[in-house]
């Protein structure tokens, strides 16, 4: 069995084992504990990480930090990041910022009973999954680089193109380091991205 | 015994004790030294403890409080002999502090037939008291591994040196795994198959968090439960013999790494301090939080029991 690792990074909250609510202290405080416990000398490694886990790890630290430390970063993290990943509103409840143009339009006068029941799907078809993806800056090229999934593949995903999908086990993998890299709930996307909710 | 059955009000409702198991994958560490002093500190608070010396190939724990290890053992219990397993708690010098001895059995844990091994785990939440603390022996037998588990926390003593860390590493992955053998067959072959399958550098095996992220992508449905399953273990980590300042961050960086690295939550409890009065307590056959209660170290096990009792409360 080839197992394919889940490169994705741990929300930064995780990573650096804090409350959502954790204060600048805090946070410079525990960016100091995981360079502690991940540096090259320290015994709390031993035996458990290679050398490539520790690259990676080292490099989400600094990337955790990075966002932590900057208000403005942190609060654009945390409108998609709490509400996509640590309760069940969906997102499209949090706030302006995060809600996908077309269902502002949805929510406008004249929805319709049926397009309440196909919430879910739309809000995690492909086409929403770009526009996340675009308003957060973020390209096809850098999730590539940092999932290792081809492009093609990524391409294929917001395209709902399902006749240029991998297997279904990989697809389903692919959605969740996708939907890591862009700050929604793994778990949310695999259960309602339209093409897999149509297989099942 | 007369201390403990007194020290229970008349008005109190019959409740199953909290039972906490002391082990760790390295032998040395302190886990008898740990059992003891964390039962008397309880004690000392007034609560009724019960310390059980499950190390039975070579138990030491009535030794660690002043004990000769004399009398009725688990031996006695599991062969029949004796029907109430309350029947072999012995005093101890602290009141409400009781000791069930393992010592002078012939019985290695490792090889309890699984019925004895069940009639234990059985017995134990019947024992009179507010608290059991089970004394295990070093190792990742089954048995070892059942104690630990089933226990309502689990304390894991490592030292800061190479070879505990390692164990320790060793015996938490055997932990999960053993948390997780009631799961589905197909779960456990696929769990030892990425468990065991070595990375590209062929170096390193993959972690309990990549299997389950496997699950995630292969078995959504189940992973969940899994991942509940593995969080309904409540672990402590204990530094013991912590020699430098930078010791101390050890519980902290293992916490961190742990939870990187096995999908779950492991508490990082306190630390003790490399101490020569604790050699001096033993060679006084004296337990060392009465023999030193000033100490930094009684002062620390005396945290450490409150903290643990809180989350109990709680």
């Amino acid at each position: 069995m080839n197992i394919k690792k889940d490169d994705s990074p741990p929300d930064y909250y995780t990573l650096f084992q804090i409350p959502p609510e954790a204060s600048k202290i805090d946070i410079i405080n525990a960016y100091r504990h995981a360079k502690l416990a991940y540096q090259q000398d320290s015994l709390a490694i031993y035996s458990l990480f290679s050398e490539q886990d520790l690259d990676q790890i080292h490099a989400q630290i600094e990337e955790a930090y990075s966002v932590l430390s900057d208000p403005i970063k942190r609060r654009d993290y945390d409108a998609l990041h709490l509400q996509a990943g640590t309760n069940s509103t969906p997102f499209h409840e949090a706030g302006e910022n995060v809600i996908p143009l077309h269902r502002q339009h949805a929510d406008s006068p004249g929805n319709n009973e049926s397009e309440v029941k196909s919430e879910e799907g739309d809000i995690y078809s492909g086409e929403a999954l770009r526009e996340i993806r675009e308003t957060k800056k973020i390209t096809l090229e850098y999730i590539a680089q940092r999932t290792k999934i081809s492009k093609r593949y990524l391409q294929a995903i917001e395209d709902e193109e399902s006749e240029n999908f991998p297997e279904t086990v990989y697809l389903r993998g692919y959605l969740r380091q996708y939907a890591s890299q862009i700050g929604l709930d793994p778990d949310k996307l695999v259960r309602h991205y339209p093409p897999l909710s149509d297989q099942e | 015994m007369p201390e403990i059955k007194q020290a229970q009000s008349p008005q109190s409702i019959p409740r199953q004790p909290h039972v906490w198991a002391v082990g760790g994958g390295k032998g040395g560490v302190g886990k008898s030294f740990i059992s003891a002093n964390l039962g008397l500190a309880l004690g000392k608070q007034g609560k009724r403890v019960v310390l059980v010396d499950l190390d039975l190939g070579s138990a030491n724990l009535h030794t660690c409080l002043g004990m000769s290890g004399s009398g009725k053992t688990l031996s006695d219990f599991l062969t029949g002999e004796i029907s109430d397993i309350n029947d072999l708690i012995h005093k101890t010098e602290i009141d409400h502090v009781g000791m069930i001895s393992g010592a002078a059995d012939n019985l290695q844990i490792a090889n309890l037939k699984y019925f004895q091994k069940a009639k234990l785990l059985r017995n134990l939440k019947s024992i009179d008291a507010d608290y059991v603390i089970l004394d295990l022996g070093a190792g990742t037998s089954f048995n070892t591994l059942d104690f630990f588990v089933e226990a309502d926390r689990g304390l894991i003593s490592v030292m800061p040196d190479p070879t505990s860390i390692e164990n320790t590493y060793r015996f938490l992955k055997c932990v999960f795994m053993r948390k997780l053998h009631s799961a589905p067959p197909e779960t456990k072959i696929l769990m030892n198959r990425v468990l065991t399958q070595r990375q590209q550098d062929g170096k390193k095996t993959h972690s309990l968090a990549t299997f389950l992220s496997v699950m995630d992508g292969l078995h959504p449905e189940y992973a969940p439960e899994l991942r509940d399953n593995l969080s309904s273990l409540q672990l402590h980590l204990i530094v013991n013999q912590v020699l430098e300042p930078r010791d101390t961050e050890l519980g902290h960086a293992m916490q961190m790494t742990c939870n990187r690295y096995f999908a779950a939550n492991v508490d990082y409890l306190g630390y003790l301090h490399h101490d020569k009065l604790v050699l001096q307590s033993l060679r006084q056959r004296s337990p060392f939080i009465t023999a030193y209660p000033q100490s930094r170290n009684a002062v620390h096990i005396e945290h450490m029991a409150s903290s643990l009792m809180t989350l109990d409360d709680h």
